[in-house]
């Protein structure tokens, strides 16, 4: 089995190397390059950005960042319907409650001509 | 003006530090990797800066004692006031060449973050062109200065200047290409007038508006699905918009910000995120299925 860990944020595809472990969290198959190790055994990076107990690292850092951008434009269920996120991807944004978020308050003024 | 010495940067942060410009075609890893080096360069640059900023002050401040103590001390306290005023002019220009290397703040909270954050995204064969600016607001770059009709005891002067801080073309992996453009104008207000006691004042108001463009361009032609995000499009500040670009229909996410400053040019700057927020809602009009 391969990993079916998504990389990127705006062309989405699997990683496709060998499988090592499962995530712990979602329990996808994932390889040893995108196992977090933490306290609830090993975590693909998406499931770590979101855990406590879990280190940081590129893919995290790209997989905390993707969530947010696309959960204030409709989430799992704008995105993952149509083939953006993979279905492990969709179900574990659904799972962490990734659904439309407000934007949040911005530091210039919009209004401003 | 004198150009700190560039310390333990590479050949070509070297040579886009003394240009002031980068222009080329790097992989994704090799422009964070050169950006980073220059990031670090900015912020000893404005560590520099700060420290000779306060001394500047100190010696204008020394001076004004030096000048006090120079008739209680005369003629042995001249050196005194001599002594602080050279230094005045020493740090000033030490200042000036400083603040001539200093690179723009966009480059560390906006290009950087974003390439960084679409590391995974990119071509991996691919790599990405454009260029870069590492200047900021420079006479050269003025495109207008006009003094506007004056009120009673007072003048106005207006200078318009542009930069582009960057154009990136950035290959994706599934054949499109993403644009990325950053556009900045200052709006520099300068007013001086008359008080009723006949001092002589000025004030300086700066505008900056920041124009960034995402645009993703299609490898062949794609029926594009716009109403999928156009809820999601402010239409105060943004503009969405399609054109043809080498036989195919391209995507175009425009967003708009002004900042303002009083006395010196506002920094700040386009926050990443909204950068790639524009690209993610692109990404967002891809048809479905069959894309990648």
């Amino acid at each position: 089995m391969n990993c079916q860990w998504q990389m990127g944020v705006l062309v989405m595809r699997e990683c496709g190397m060998p499988a090592a472990a499962g995530c712990a969290i979602c329990s996808r198959p994932i390889c040893a390059a995108h196992t977090m190790m933490g306290q609830n055994g090993p975590a693909c990076p998406g499931c770590a950005a979101h855990t406590a107990g879990y280190g940081e690292n590129d893919d995290t850092e790209i997989a905390g960042a993707r969530d947010q951008y696309y959960s204030q434009y409709g989430g799992a269920t704008q995105f993952g319907s149509r083939g953006y996120f993979s279905r492990p991807d969709s179900a574990s944004m659904a799972q962490r409650g990734l659904q439309q978020k407000p934007t949040q308050q911005r530091q210039y003024d919009d209004k401003e001509t | 003006m004198s150009t700190p010495v560039v310390e333990a940067l590479s050949p070509a942060a070297t040579q886009a530090v003394a240009a002031k410009v980068l222009t080329g075609a790097w992989s994704g890893r090799a422009l964070v990797k050169l950006l980073g080096e220059l990031e670090k360069w900015d912020v000893v640059i404005e560590a520099k800066k700060a420290k000779m900023n306060k001394l500047w002050i100190g010696s204008m401040i020394g001076a004004f004692v030096g000048f006090i103590l120079m008739f209680v001390l005369f003629p042995y306290g001249i050196a005194l006031f001599l002594i602080p005023f050279v230094l005045i002019f020493i740090f000033k220009k030490q200042l000036n060449g400083l603040e001539a290397a200093d690179i723009p703040d966009e480059l560390r909270k906006s290009v950087r973050p974003v390439l960084k954050q679409l590391g995974q995204d990119l071509h991996p064969e691919e790599k990405i062109k454009g260029t870069i600016q590492l200047t900021g607001i420079d006479e050269s770059r003025c495109k207008l200065k006009k003094d506007l009709p004056p009120g009673h005891n007072r003048s106005l002067k207006l200078s318009v200047y542009e930069t582009e801080v960057c154009d990136l073309r950035l290959p994706l992996a599934d054949g499109s290409t993403a644009v990325l453009r950053l556009n900045n104008t200052f709006h520099k207000l300068e007013r001086s007038y008359r008080t009723t006691r006949g001092k002589c004042k000025s004030k300086t108001k700066w505008k900056k508006a920041v124009t960034a463009t995402a645009m993703l361009i299609p490898p062949v032609r794609w029926n594009w699905e716009p109403a999928r995000m156009q809820k999601y499009v402010d239409k105060v500040n943004e503009k969405l918009s399609f054109a043809e670009k080498n036989g195919v229909m391209a995507a175009r996410l425009d967003r708009y910000y002004k900042f303002k400053g009083i006395g010196n040019a506002p920094v700040a700057t386009v926050p990443a995120e909204d950068i790639m927020k524009l690209f993610v809602r692109l990404s967002g009009m891809r048809p479905a299925g069959g894309t990648r």
